[in-house]
């Protein structure tokens, strides 16, 4: 059964036919149970997945045949003349998403259930149809085919947000789609010349042999070797970096989130911030690191750098927000900086770390957008002076707000806490290509860091605390006090449905909170695969230092093999 | 029974009690109260077998194993944690108790009870822990539960405001705590406390001195929060906005006590290095006189207690720090028994008479309420230092310890802090039992009722007994019960002596002005009444700085970065327009310009 396949494109292809023949009034039933579906056909490949880490098997692709990780593969050529396949696949890190997509595609539904009045059909068609693109981007293993998804996921946003957004939506949207188009022309430039460049040095022959083709599985295997041609390729890395850096967004790329986020309706937010940033964070994790491991350890300082200005500048901008979702906007700035602080430091306690964010940011960002559509609903407002004292008469919403707001706090015990944990604690331990500019002997190295760590580790960690000032500040503002306004005394509180998907996340949150380790043996795989080619990068390079391990925790088999050939 | 399963059950009772009332019994107020009462008797009786059993070794799973570092979660059972976590669930399940004749006509009863369960839960959970990181995890819930009972009446501004403060302060100080546990982590590759703790394998071993300053000094940034030291102690008296049973336990017995009992707790490390000592040592004393002296103007009686709280753990810190680590513990111990009676007493004060004026309670006639009043001078006493009530030992244990140390300047400035602490205790014991008119034959002042008056006698017997438990408690921690002469507790008790005397004379006998020896030096009052401006300084400071920072973030964001995007869509559209103008349908134009790329065309391929 092509279940990949299956669970790509049976939402977009479901929701058209669903568009036709189905009345208006039944649209959203209909559209649940497609997501539904898809979330049982997402469980049973979770099922039968392997999640040891350690399959391995023998797939052709084109005429070759080659070993690869990825299960659940399915292999056509689509232009073979060209170097284009089909090629779906799952690993640990795209199933861990493609789950997370899954679930929040059905809270994706329920949300607009009564906030989405007119043109319901073309609602529900876009929001199936972006469900088909998210699924495809974390599944293609073909660059080409995993390019196609990544500009579908745009053109139902663009609809949503231009159709059922808020007053300002045409600048919105035209921004966030300008922005995305912007980073995916240079995705594009740098995926060709990946094309064109992707080989390895035969020292036998002593000739470059190239292998024309757009598999994401070839090039691994060309490129995992000592000879591959991507070393020292900066403009691809970057170009492909930017491109991601948009979509994540790392701060001065980030301008369009608030705009997008505030405009768009609560389904959209509630996708965008859920799923679409993190299309960013795992394309980092997928492309960047492993196939351009020189480039991504040169650019780390800047990249890290930027991260921390992210986590404290989107923290200080939400601080003097008026608007609750133009708040929780800013937020994801912050949060999304720990993101790419995590994955560039090199460590899989880190790259954990960040990979749990991206799921955590999903959660509880997801449901502080969730809450402040329910509010939005009931007032037809986001402004914080309207509001006070709804914990009176709102106290389910209040108490589950509160979860929410704790976990995107980071409050130990929550989901939150564990990612920001793991990436400060990886962001400190020292990676040897920046000791290099440093004197070992400085009172920082006796720490085990170097100073440059050290800075980067208390900037995030002030992140952490101006994260509890403007989400406490929020919520007192809105939940605390005296119910003085007349307009908030006729509210009620929440109907099943609504308190159904905040206490769904909140039972998550805690979840993860509490038992984090079977979460942390799935991602274990991923991060080793995805530092592996980093450690051999910098492995050759410390070994005449003394270190024992260039990544801590990595270690790298035929470790004598390539330090002969580094010699 | 296997200890790990009856601390299963101290731990994780509360919890039970605290979700089942949250989910199910929200208009069902008795059922609620006797879960949380139930789960409350269940953790003391387990924590009491706990003691019983004696200590045993520590038990723990593997909680999350992330790279090479594996953290575990269990549970310590020895001296410090069966000793203290008796204690807390003692003292948790007496303020419940108390609470239902005090929470009698709140409408929100269940959130306030099912909130005691969720702070019963942290904070033993805190108490058992084996690693630092599951210590910080309930460390931080402990913050929470405060978060939640200080703003119980959420819809007063300034009980908002309160729990605000509060989280927010506890939480700078946790950050220094966050950071230096991950050091911790990143240097020892481990955060098993008696791992760390080792003599022979511990941290010490593995890092230099200055290393090691730096990282206790990171953890003492939480204790300082926590415990409500200087320049972190301000979320404190602002706390007292919670209701007074919240006061007596969080924010007296237990929670704030939780930093002096992590200082316990990681007391070989801070031994280690003499510059943390002295830096506690410093920081404490300053704390304690701060504290007294604004205690000795304050009038009102939640507050006076809040700031004796913060001067007595400083004195826990400055014992531990001189190496006293008995005098501490036994401070910390005694000290929540007398402070939980002395809040509960002002709590029966306050239900009664609705104010926290101590002069007005005592004016409305106070000492009428004969039971309430005895446990508040015995409390009072207890806390002057006076034997041989509790405090009279823990005092002068903790004197002795800073004298043994040889920190004789520390010792002499304790001292002076002592007889200023027996000063502000007496002036309030004094504004209530002595008032200054003749107190009006009004027949509507009786006492509480037994459920509030229950709590206070058993804890003012245990108040006048607990001096008992030196013994027992040196042998649980397996340390020596230091023995003194008579002379050497002179000058504390003659120190205790003084400070009723003055108070007696400024505020007791019948011609006494009640203004305090302050009073005569206007510059000093005015400093102890606005709180040292520290404050102020806060307010002034920090508060404007980052929300001027904020601004200026956000004209970048605004002009420069987002403005730029536009700017530059805005350089498309011109020149897009610009270009348009080609298209101008002018045929002559067309062929002109035809001919001119003709011709320069011409002109480069025949140059060639």
């Amino acid at each position: 059964m092509p279940l990949l396949t299956l669970i790509i494109f049976l939402p977009m292809i479901a929701g058209a036919i669903l568009a036709l023949t189905m009345p208006t009034k039944k649209m959203k039933h209909a559209a649940l149970g497609v997501m539904i579906v898809d979330l049982l056909l997402v469980l049973y490949a979770a099922m039968t997945f392997d999640w040891s880490g350690t399959f391995v098997t023998e797939a052709r692709v084109f005429a070759e045949t080659i070993a690869t990780t990825f299960q659940h593969r399915e292999h056509l050529p689509w232009l073979p003349e060209f170097g284009i396949s089909y090629t779906v696949g799952a690993d640990n890190l795209s199933m861990i998403f493609v789950i997370l997509t899954a679930v929040l595609g059905i809270i994706g539904v329920l949300c607009s259930w009564t906030s989405i009045v007119h043109r319901e059909k073309e609602f529900y068609f876009f929001l199936l149809a972006l469900q088909t693109g998210i699924m495809g981007t974390f599944l293609a293993i073909d660059i080409f085919l995993f390019y196609m998804f990544w500009e579908l996921m745009l053109i139902p946003l663009y609809f949503m947000i231009g159709n059922w957004g808020s007053k300002n939506r045409i600048y919105a949207t035209m921004k966030f789609v300008i922005y995305t188009m912007a980073g995916s022309v240079v995705m594009l430039v740098a995926m060709i010349w990946m094309y064109y460049n992707n080989g390895a040095y035969n020292p036998q022959l002593g000739v470059i042999e190239y292998v024309r083709s757009y598999s994401y599985e070839i090039m691994l295997q060309t490129q995992s070797g000592d000879h591959g041609t991507f070393q020292a390729s900066y403009f691809p890395f970057l170009a492909l970096f930017i491109a991601f850096a948009i979509k994540v967004p790392l701060f001065p790329l980030h301008t369009w989130l608030p705009d997008a986020h505030t405009e768009a309706p609560t389904a959209g937010s509630v996708i965008l911030a859920g799923i679409l940033l993190k299309t960013g964070g795992y394309a980092i994790i997928r492309y960047c690191i492993p196939l351009f491991p020189d480039a991504s350890i040169s650019f780390a300082p800047l990249i890290t750098w930027l991260s921390v200005i992210a986590i404290i500048y989107g923290a200080m901008a939400a601080i003097v927000q008026t608007d609750i979702k133009r708040l929780v906007a800013y937020s994801s700035v912050s949060h999304m900086g720990f993101v790419t602080l995590g994955i560039f430091s090199f460590n899989p306690a880190a790259m954990s770390g960040a990979i749990l964010q991206m799921i955590n940011h999903g959660i509880s960002t997801s449901g502080l957008f969730l809450a402040v559509g329910m509010i939005y609903e009931r007032r037809h407002t986001r402004e914080f002076k309207e509001f006070g004292g709804l914990a009176t008469n709102l106290p389910i919403f209040a108490a589950l707000t509160m979860v929410m707001v704790l976990s995107s706090v980071g409050l130990p015990g929550l989901n939150g806490f564990l990612g920001e944990f793991n990436i400060l604690l990886g962001s400190m331990q020292n990676y040897p290509i920046l000791m290099q500019a440093q004197d070992d002997a400085s009172w920082a190295a006796a720490m085990g860091m170097t100073q440059y760590t050290w800075l980067v580790a208390l900037g995030a960690t002030l992140g952490v605390i101006f994260g509890a000032v403007y989400l406490l500040i929020m919520y007192q503002r809105v939940f605390f006090g005296k119910l003085d306004n007349e307009k908030n005394k006729g509210l009620t509180d929440l109907v099943p449905r609504e308190w159904g998907q905040l206490a769904f996340l909140a039972v998550a949150a805690l979840a993860i909170g509490l038992f984090p380790k079977p979460i942390f043996d799935a991602m274990a795989p991923a991060t080793r695969t995805a530092l592996e080619p980093v450690a051999r990068v910098l492995q050759m390079e410390v070994k005449d230092k003394g270190y024992e391990l260039a990544v801590p925790g990595v270690v790298i088999e035929n470790e004598e093999e390539l330090l002969a050939l580094g010699e | 029974m296997n200890p790990a399963i009856l601390a299963i059950v101290v731990i994780f009772t509360p919890l039970v009690a605290f979700a089942t009332a949250m989910l199910f019994c929200m208009k069902a107020h008795r059922i609620a109260q006797g879960l949380i009462l139930g789960g409350g008797a269940v953790s003391v009786v387990g924590a009491f077998l706990l003691l019983l059993g004696g200590p045993s070794e520590t038990q723990s799973i593997v909680w999350l194993s992330s790279g090479s570092l594996e953290l575990s979660f269990g549970f310590m059972f020895d001296g410090l944690s069966l000793s203290f976590g008796a204690v807390v669930a003692l003292i948790t399940f007496l303020v419940q108790v108390y609470s239902i004749g005090y929470m009698h006509h709140d409408p929100a009863k269940t959130r306030y009870f099912a909130l005691l369960g969720l702070f019963g839960w942290a904070m033993l959970g805190f108490v058992y822990a084996v690693d630092l990181l599951q210590a910080l995890i309930f460390w931080e819930l402990v913050g929470l539960a405060s978060f939640f009972l200080i703003g119980f009446w959420y819809e007063k501004p300034s009980a908002s405001a309160a729990a605000r403060k509060a989280f927010l302060l506890t939480r700078i100080g946790d950050t220094g705590l966050l950071i230096g546990i991950l050091l911790i982590i990143n240097i020892s590759g481990m955060a098993h406390i008696p791992a760390l703790l080792d003599a022979e394998t511990g941290l010490t071993t593995m890092v230099s001195e200055g290393t090691l300053t730096l990282l206790v000094l990171l953890i003492f940034m939480g204790i300082m929060g926590k415990s409500a030291q200087f320049p972190l102690h301000t979320w404190l008296p602002d706390a007292m906005e919670g209701p007074t049973p919240v006061s007596a336990l969080l924010h007296s017995a237990t929670m704030v006590a939780a930093g002096v009992f992590l200082f316990a707790r990681l007391h070989p490390l801070f031994m280690a290095s003499e510059t943390a000592i002295l830096v506690v040592l410093c920081i404490a004393i300053f704390t304690a006189l701060m504290s007294a002296t604004i205690a000795m103007v304050e009038t009102d009686l939640k507050k006076v207690l809040a700031y004796s709280s913060i001067g007595q753990l400083a004195f826990m810190l400055a014992a531990l720090a001189a190496g006293g680590l008995l005098a501490g513990i036994l401070h910390l111990i005694l000290h929540a028994v007398f402070k939980a009676l002395l809040f509960l007493c002002a709590g029966s004060y306050i239900h009664h008479f609705e104010t926290n004026d101590m002069r007005e309670i005592g004016r409305r006639g106070g000492r009428r309420m004969r039971w309430t009043t005895a446990g508040l001078v015995i409390g009072g006493a207890s806390l002057a230092g006076l034997p041989p009530l509790a405090g009279f030992f823990s005092k002068e244990e903790v004197l002795a310890s800073l004298s043994h140390g040889g920190y004789h300047l520390i010792w002499f400035l304790a001292l002076f802090a002592a007889f200023l602490t027996a000063y502000y205790t007496f002036r309030m014991v004094f504004f209530i039992i002595l008032p200054d008119r003749p107190l009006e034959a009004d027949a509507t002042v009786h006492d509480s009722s037994p459920v509030i008056l229950g709590p206070i006698i058993f804890l003012t017997i245990a108040t006048v007994l607990g001096g008992l438990i030196l013994g027992p408690l040196a042998a649980i921690l397996l340390l020596d019960v230091p023995h003194h002469s008579l002379l050497s507790m002179l000058p504390a008790i003659l120190c205790a002596l003084a400070g009723v005397f003055v108070a007696w004379w400024d505020f007791g006998r019948s011609r006494a002005t009640r203004r305090g020896f302050v009073g005569a030096v206007p510059v000093l009052h005015r400093l102890f009444s606005r709180k040292w401006y520290v404050d102020d300084v806060y307010q002034a400071v920090f508060a404007r700085f980052i929300q001027l920072m904020a601004t200026v973030l956000h004209r970048v964001e605004v002009d420069l970065l987002d403005g730029g995007a536009d700017r530059l869509a805005d350089v498309t559209r011109w020149t897009g327009g610009w270009t348009a103008r080609l298209q101008s349908g002018w045929v002559q134009a067309y062929i002109a310009s035809g001919v001119v790329v003709v011709a320069l065309a011409g002109y480069f391929l025949g140059s060639r």
